[in-house]
């Protein structure tokens, strides 16, 4: 019996866009940043290693730090197209700031998306902070998010270091956040990548299965 | 004998295997003398028996709709389609509340599934979508053009459809009626539409669909099924898709060997 010579290419154009807020103030000087950094690479290989995840994840890197000042490092791109931005160690941790301008540029990502005829997943914002969100109105921010996580507009993650305030953090999601244990930022991020790829291969009323977190715990 | 040839395939998708998730993709076909009726479902992949849901609607929608009275075809299709899926939801849900009584109780919601059903009649097609997947039909003339024929639905995020489960899920349920000269019709699940629709999503994608029917046209009608699931399973479209994966067709009978 001969077989069928066909076409077998993937003609959609499904994207998963995934926001980092990624903590750049002065605290995560030294061994922090470093770690964070190399993680970041990790992050980067991981993703443009498997194959479906490289074409359909998209990702941009927010930075908050300095004097209250918050940077998109990394604008929206194809995973396959990352370059590990390089996170710097200086200022302070305007939190609530980065989060609602990460959810803006989400919606925004949206609306492109919908102009362009090109599904999507619902979009995840992960929030990495060794500290206390410095910024006057980070209240507000932290209810708009959860407001956001409530109306099905995305779904985030926040994750502290030790000496993270974790009850701060508590307030931006409506799910627990989870405590990095020491500086196992290439774990965490190895992890990222894991739950991306698994969120960009979600098929039809499947919830994602995300990998066990082997690098910290779930704040209760 | 039928006028047309009919049949389909049913696959595993590559992550219900290293799951162990039986297939929650099903199809049913029938033929009589006057018409062939096509029916596909994808269950959804969270709730606990959607396979189950996929393989008993797809059948009594198929029963269904190949008794109906060919005078009563133009408007009794819609309501006993929606009368079948009702009192088959119901039903499963009798059958099945004592097996799952350790668990929660069931309802509609664990057999959810998408549903793609045709009356494929000479120069008449009456198709109904509810959900993802999608709807196919090749005119005899015109270059012997696919036309897609109904497109996917889904809700706000690409992992989001519609299901027979769902509070008012008639009122989502589009009819499409097409007539013309035509010599075959594929249902197909989502699993499939990544590779047999064109970039965009509005279109077939000839160098998918066109081997498989020159693959038709060419051998007898018992290897249809097999080719394709072959097809299907290659290793190279686990790159692409994961999930379960079904077609189905009713192919004119003078465009087969047999």
């Amino acid at each position: 019996m001969s077989e069928i010579q066909a076409d077998l290419v993937d003609n959609t154009s499904q994207r998963a866009p995934c926001v980092l807020v990624l903590d750049g103030s002065g605290s995560m000087e030294g061994a922090a940043i470093n770690a964070l950094n190399e993680g970041l690479k990790v992050l980067e290989a991981e993703l443009k290693n498997d194959d479906v995840a490289a074409q359909r994840v998209q990702l941009q890197v927010i930075r908050i730090g300095d004097d209250s000042e918050v940077q998109v490092v990394q604008d929206w791109c194809d995973a396959m197209d990352f370059s590990a931005p390089v996170i710097t160690a200086n200022g302070t941790t305007p939190l609530g700031e980065g989060m609602l301008q990460a959810l803006g540029n989400i919606e925004a990502q949206k609306d492109k998306y919908k102009a362009n005829n090109i599904k999507y997943n619902r979009p995840w914002l992960f929030a990495i902070t060794d500290g206390v969100p410095t910024d006057l109105n980070w209240e507000d921010a932290a209810a708009q998010c959860r407001d956001a996580e409530s109306e099905d507009k995305v779904v985030i993650f926040c994750i502290g270091t030790a000496d993270a305030d974790m009850e701060a953090l508590k307030q931006f999601s409506t799910r627990s956040p989870m405590l990095l244990e020491g500086l196992q930022f290439k774990e965490l991020f190895m992890w990222l990548s894991q739950s991306a790829s698994a969120a960009s291969q979600t098929t039809q009323g499947n919830e994602v299965q995300l990998p066990a977190v082997g690098w910290g715990t779930v704040s209760t | 004998m039928s006028q047309w040839a009919i049949g389909g395939v049913a696959i595993q998708g590559f992550s219900h295997i290293e799951t162990n998730v039986p297939c929650q993709d099903a199809f049913a076909v029938e033929a009589t003398s006057d018409r062939a009726i096509l029916a596909l479902s994808d269950g959804a992949g969270s709730a606990r028996l959607s396979d189950l849901g996929a393989t008993a609607i797809t059948a009594d929608v198929a029963r269904a709709l190949s008794l109906l009275s060919a005078s009563d075809l133009a408007t009794a299709c819609r309501p006993a389609l929606v009368d079948t899926v009702n009192a088959c939801l119901d039903r499963l849900l009798s059958e099945h509340a004592e097996e799952e009584s350790a668990t929660p109780p069931l309802t509609r919601a664990d057999f959810a599934c998408t549903l793609l059903a045709a009356v494929v009649e000479p120069g008449v097609i009456r198709l109904f979508h509810l959900g993802d997947g999608a709807a196919s039909v090749r005119h005899s003339d015109k270059g012997r053009e696919n036309i897609l024929l109904s497109l996917p639905e889904n809700g706000e995020y690409a992992n989001q459809t519609f299901f027979v489960s769902d509070d008012n899920w008639d009122e989502r349920l589009r009819a499409t009626t097409f007539s013309g000269r035509f010599d075959a019709v594929f249902l197909m699940s989502d699993g499939v539409t990544p590779m047999a629709l064109a970039p965009g999503g509005r279109a077939m994608h000839e160098p998918f669909i066109a081997p498989v029917q020159g693959y038709f046209a060419s051998n007898s009608s018992e290897v249809w099924a097999s080719a394709v699931g072959n097809l299907l399973s290659q290793e190279k479209v686990k790159k692409i898709t994961g999930d379960d994966k079904s077609i189905c067709w009713s192919i004119r009978q003078s465009t087969s060997p047999n």
